[in-house]
């Protein structure tokens, strides 16, 4: 650890002590804890203070200790990110309609999403309402979609609806055909999609994603002529 | 920000998506394995050939077009068919030669020379159907195979829309009535070049630009399988050949620069068609040419051919209308899956039958006639030319041979692919890494 962070030397020992102990005692393993020191560095000099209250304020929203402890693991800027924009990130999420304790999920398995544009995440959770049809928020905490980019999401589900293996609910949220599930689709690795969900080979898969990628530039220009005409 | 995906766009009376549903229900049990795919690919991003344009003579163009990375792949094909035909030991095959053997060997000799290939072999007839034979191909290939008449698929539809099995074999045609097949080789010309990216690789051919001493187009951009039934045709530079349903005309400039010294009737009775067809001969040939009394271009219904003009032309395309099937999921404009035309849809199979009819009466005896639509309807397909064989053998009593075409295709099969399921002709199917067609041809020899 000190060889692969010498920086770690200067930094004021007794607050890098406090915190190392405060996260101790909030249980996090050594392992896990040395793990995230090593990705950033800011929570060394974090004063005690500030990591005491961020923490609090992380308990105040209602995340449980071990949606804590996800969170921090997975995303420990959660501890340093401007307290500014974690509220803007709170205001969009109940703007979106999640209630406080979906919320929290999200922020549990999705840390991710206090670092995004707003934008991206707004237009992740359109694609799966409007585009998907999908309406039930659980399914939409299950999928994870927050930890993919809007183009994984929407890569995925235009094979599937391509295929003829998933379709848009109808006003009644009836389909002819039984979709896979959100979560099967999107939070799953490529090539567990590609065999279990879509039933084509990882090429092929591949090879979509190429597809699209052009498919995305031809859309683009011919928007730019459309609006020239 | 509006979302628009294939299906959450699609409105109920949406043509594209009407011809998504049938094409679901219809196609799901004709291709039960690769329905899918095919699907996925109908409904993706469609690849492109630049058809070279002969009447050009710079090289800018196509220097520009290796340069992005495309190939031609037409000459390409042209090689691995010789040497399949010659590498077979086609004169031990021969029972009868009614084909006119003068004209296509002293062309194949011509060509190969062109080519730089002096040995090739100039023997060329192989025939399968001797007794044996024939039953043998009946029993091993077409035995249990039924085929929905034409004419029948609007009750079809309506059954299904009753939701009783379509599979009722009341309905049903036993086609394993015997139909003669016979190899001929093909040759392919050496002005015929089409540029496309390889497999994998998605970008788009730039727009043609003009050859500035000609004031011609450089290439015509087209779906590059439209080619292959033209390569099937096989057409010799001397002689006369009828387009019967040529515009916008892909096909007709593909057989334009095939035919150096023969004569071609493009024909088009539809106003509107027949004036785009116009617009691109001008773009692609040199006045001098059309009006050199070797084009003719003509507005009749493609029925009435095998009137007026029996037994007259060496060769004849039928390129029909069809459902054009990628046409149909793309565009909501002229689709012909919109409710309002759906007699003329169903009408469809017995006009094609008609027209392909009336170009087996038009062709001369020892002619061949191709047969192609861009479709994958069976029906529209392999159904279309049973029906005609039948038709043509009963009523007007012609010997219609099938030629067997899997030799080209198989030369061509690292470039487009072919389903398996087909029995008459050659089907090109859409798939992601290929992404043409689909484009249906057969080809049918009558007997002199
Ligand atoms: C598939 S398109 C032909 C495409 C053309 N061969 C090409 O490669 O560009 C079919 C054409 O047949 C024409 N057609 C329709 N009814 C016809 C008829 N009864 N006789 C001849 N042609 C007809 C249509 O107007 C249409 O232009």
């Amino acid at each position: 650890f000190f060889k692969d962070n010498p920086n770690v030397l200067r930094t004021d020992e007794k607050s890098l002590a406090h915190n190392v102990q405060y996260l101790c005692d909030l249980g996090f393993k050594s392992n896990s804890l040395l793990l995230i020191l090593n990705k950033r560095p800011l929570i060394w000099k974090l004063p005690n203070a500030g990591l005491l209250e961020r923490v609090q304020f992380l308990w105040n929203l209602g995340l449980t200790d071990g949606q804590l402890k996800m969170a921090v693991t997975t995303f420990p800027d959660i501890l340093t990110i401007k307290k500014k924009k974690f509220q803007q990130i709170l205001e969009l999420l109940r703007k979106l309609q999640f209630t406080s304790k979906q919320i929290c999920q999200v922020i549990a398995d999705t840390p991710q999403v206090l670092e995004e544009s707003e934008y991206q995440t707004e237009l992740r959770l359109q694609y799966v309402l409007f585009a998907m049809g999908i309406t039930d928020y659980k399914e939409i905490l299950k999928a994870k979609i927050f930890k993919y980019s809007y183009e994984h999401i929407r890569l995925r589900h235009l094979l599937l609806e391509r295929l003829g293996l998933y379709q848009v609910p109808d006003k009644h949220g009836k389909t002819k055909i039984r979709n896979p599930s959100l979560c099967r689709i999107i939070d799953s690795t490529d090539k567990r999609f590609a065999s279990s969900c879509a039933n084509v080979s990882l090429e092929q898969l591949k090879t979509f994603s190429e597809m699209l990628k052009e498919e995305k530039l031809e859309e683009d220009d011919d928007n730019l002529t459309d609006e020239e005409d | 920000k509006k979302w628009v995906t294939a299906e959450s766009s699609a409105l109920k009376n949406d043509p594209t998506h009407l011809a998504l549903s049938y094409f679901d229900q219809h196609y799901g049990s004709q291709f039960p394995q690769n329905w899918p795919l095919i699907r996925l690919a109908l409904l993706s991003l469609q690849k492109y050939g630049a058809l070279v344009n002969t009447f050009c003579h710079g090289y800018e163009a196509i220097e520009r077009l290796a340069n992005l990375g495309a190939e031609e792949f037409v000459q390409h094909a042209a090689r691995d068919l010789q040497k399949s035909f010659s590498e077979k030991n086609w004169q031990n095959k021969i029972k009868t030669g009614d084909l006119d053997a003068h004209t296509t060997g002293e062309y194949l000799q011509k060509s190969s020379e062109e080519n730089g290939i002096s040995d090739y072999e100039k023997t060329f007839v192989s025939q399968q159907n001797t007794e044996e034979k024939s039953d043998h191909f009946v029993e091993d290939s077409w035995r249990d195979q039924y085929i929905v008449a034409a004419g029948f698929e609007s009750k079809l539809e309506y059954m299904i829309g009753q939701e009783n099995s379509p599979d009722d074999p009341a309905n049903m045609i036993d086609i394993s009535a015997p139909v003669d097949s016979v190899q001929f080789p093909i040759t392919i010309s050496p002005f015929l070049k089409c540029f496309i990216f390889p497999h994998g690789n998605f970008q788009q051919l730039p727009p043609s630009r003009l050859e500035s001493s000609s004031g011609l187009l450089y290439y015509y951009t087209m779906d590059a399988s439209s080619l292959l039934p033209v390569m099937a045709l096989d057409i010799q530079p001397n002689e006369s050949v009828l387009d019967m349903c040529a515009a916008p005309g892909g096909k007709a400039l593909a057989l334009l620069s095939v035919l150096t010294e023969g004569g071609i009737v493009l024909n088009e009775p539809a106003t509107a068609r027949r004036k785009r067809l116009l617009s691109v001969l001008d773009s692609y040939v040199p006045k001098e040419f059309i009006n050199s009394g070797k084009v003719q271009v003509t507005a009749v219904e493609g029925q009435k051919w095998g009137v007026t003009s029996k037994n007259t032309f060496d060769k004849i395309l039928v390129d029909v209308p069809c459902t054009t099937d990628r046409h149909s999921l793309k565009e909501r404009d002229n689709n012909i899956f919109k409710p309002r035309r759906s007699q003329e849809r169903w009408n469809l199979p017995s006009l094609q039958e008609e027209l392909l009819c009336s170009a087996l009466l038009s062709v001369r005896p020892g002619g061949d006639v191709v047969y192609s639509t861009c479709s994958l309807s069976t029906l529209q397909n392999d159904g279309v030319v049973q029906g005609a064989i039948t038709k043509c053998q009963e009523e007007f009593d012609l010997q219609i041979q099938v030629v067997d075409l899997s030799p080209l295709a198989t030369c061509l099969s690292s470039v487009f692919k072919f389903s398996d399921i087909t029995k008459y002709g050659q089907l090109v199917i859409p798939d992601l890494t290929a992404n043409f067609g689909p484009m249906y041809f057969a080809r049918l020899h009558k007997k002199a």
